[in-house]
């Protein structure tokens, strides 16, 4: 079983340091690794079920075949099932076809100007956080530049630079992959497109 | 360690709350973020705000740093290291570069902060424009539309009252070119500390219920006019009575018997550090 205080603490820790370095990549293997759970996603993202979702809070999960994802995450954190847009935590499954995982990111809320916060984190399953397209990204915790790999970003590059236009609007965005790596966007991060 | 407590004194539920605060906190910089401050055991305005965000990131392997206007030693360092330390496991210690978590009362320390390490600052006012507005909703509304005439008007009252923009702590900052921020009340000495820091800079205020960040590499500018430039403590001339250091933020001493003044580093673990490795300098 995943120890729901050190294991989670670990792993906050990692996100923390995710979300102030973005672009830099950290595991989470030895957080996942005593996961005796059948799950219908990632490992790693049982640790973020765990971390963030509570009966506060909200989320979706696109790509979620029969409705699995949904039920399980329902029962391990009470946190309540709603539509994309009204989300604070949207779940992309590897599952998720194209056209969800866009209209995941479409969909999501920004916040309002007086109330920034209240906008949703996306947590997205991806092949790889150390492969793929070449991007250029910038801004706070990114000392000049910094390139991040990864595939099918670049049909996400435009989405979330219109999500996040508006500045302190915006989301933020969690990449998780098969090895349990995680990066990290939050919406202070500019991501130029492939090099 | 005591069991009596859950690891970190905190439920995983409080933890949780305060951490998903964070988080949005350190993706929007400058910004106070609201959270469900919880009751703690020390009373409110002596660091609760700092000490529930070190709760909350606190694992088995931090080793942690407290410090109280700049010493290690005084009552709120030692019973706040005290708690962490009892309801943790955790080792603490005195040396800068050998926190990976440090919490602060009014001060950034001397010794350079490295990457990977996370400052927590106690904050008791975090909102820049309440002196200007006492509604809170209103002060939302105002950084919502970055309107800080505000935060201009106190610099420039003080101007005109006094000639130069007085008042040695909280000097108002702007970061990342949106939000004015209070970088809770540190010297003017350490507002360039806040300029593209390597370390997380986190700020929290219990009493006031908010949460907010500075990331690493983050512009952060002290508020100043173009014909009043930004100026910091004078300390021209001065030096510690006891390592010899002059290019460090001072404490003046009085000597109530013969009235004689002296200086002393005001952060005690760097000005040790100096000590141990050759004496006066």
């Amino acid at each position: 079983m995943i120890d729901l205080i050190h294991d989670v603490a670990y792993s906050y820790r990692k996100l923390v340091k995710a979300n102030s370095y973005p672009g830099d990549i950290y595991s989470l293997t030895k957080s996942i690794k005593n996961n005796k759970l059948i799950l219908p996603f990632y490992e790693a993202t049982i640790i973020m079920v765990y971390m963030l979702l509570d009966a506060e809070v909200s989320y979706f999960v696109a790509g979620d075949v029969e409705g699995k994802a949904s039920d399980l995450i329902a029962r391990l954190t009470y946190a309540k099932s709603v539509s994309v847009s009204e989300a604070d935590f949207i779940f992309v499954l590897a599952s998720a076809s194209n056209s969800e995982k866009d209209e995941a990111l479409m969909e999501a809320k920004i916040g309002t100007l007086i109330n920034p916060h209240l906008s949703a984190t996306v947590i997205c399953e991806v092949e790889s956080v150390s492969q793929g397209e070449a991007n250029l990204s910038s801004g706070p915790g990114i000392k000049g530049h910094k390139i991040i790999y990864m595939d099918y970003f670049d049909r996400w590059i435009d989405i979330r630079s219109k999500k996040n236009d508006e500045y302190p609007l915006g989301i933020e965005m969690y990449f998780l992959d098969k090895s349990s790596d995680l990066m990290a966007l939050p919406r202070t991060t500019t991501v130029r497109g492939s090099e | 360690m005591e069991n009596q407590y859950n690891f970190a004194f905190f439920d995983e539920g409080s933890k949780r709350e305060i951490r998903r605060a964070t988080l949005k906190a350190i993706a929007i910089p400058g910004y106070q973020v609201p959270f469900a401050s919880r009751e703690m055991p020390i009373a409110r305005g002596w660091g609760t705000g700092g000490l529930q965000l070190t709760l909350s990131l606190v694992t088995k392997k931090d080793i942690i740093k407290v410090i109280d206007q700049g010493t290690d030693e005084s009552v709120n360092a030692v019973s706040i290291k005290s708690l962490v330390r009892k309801t943790t496991g955790i080792k603490d210690t005195v040396d800068t570069s050998k926190a990976s978590l440090i919490q602060s009362r009014h001060r950034i320390p001397e010794e350079e902060l490295k990457k990977g390490q996370i400052l927590v600052l106690q904050v008791p006012m975090p909102e820049p424009l309440r002196f200007v507005e006492s509604s809170e909703y209103k002060t939302k509304r105002l950084h919502a539309d970055g309107e800080y005439s505000g935060a201009w008007l106190v610099l420039f009252e003080k101007i005109v009252k006094f000639g130069m923009v007085t008042g040695g702590a909280a000097h108002p900052v702007f970061v990342h070119n949106r939000y004015v921020m209070t970088p809770s009340p540190i010297p003017k000495y350490d507002n360039s500390k806040l300029n593209e820091s390597e370390a997380l800079i986190l700020l929290g205020a219990g009493r006031e219920k908010k949460i907010y960040a500075v990331p690493p590499y983050t512009k952060v500018v002290s508020l100043a006019f173009e014909d009043y430039p930004f100026e910091l403590e004078d300390q021209t001339g001065l030096k510690c009575n006891l390592c010899g250091a002059a290019n460090v933020f001072l404490d003046e001493i009085k000597t109530e018997e013969t009235d004689e003044v002296y200086y002393q580093c005001n952060d005690s673990s760097d000005c040790l550090k100096r000590l141990n490795k050759g004496g006066k300098s």
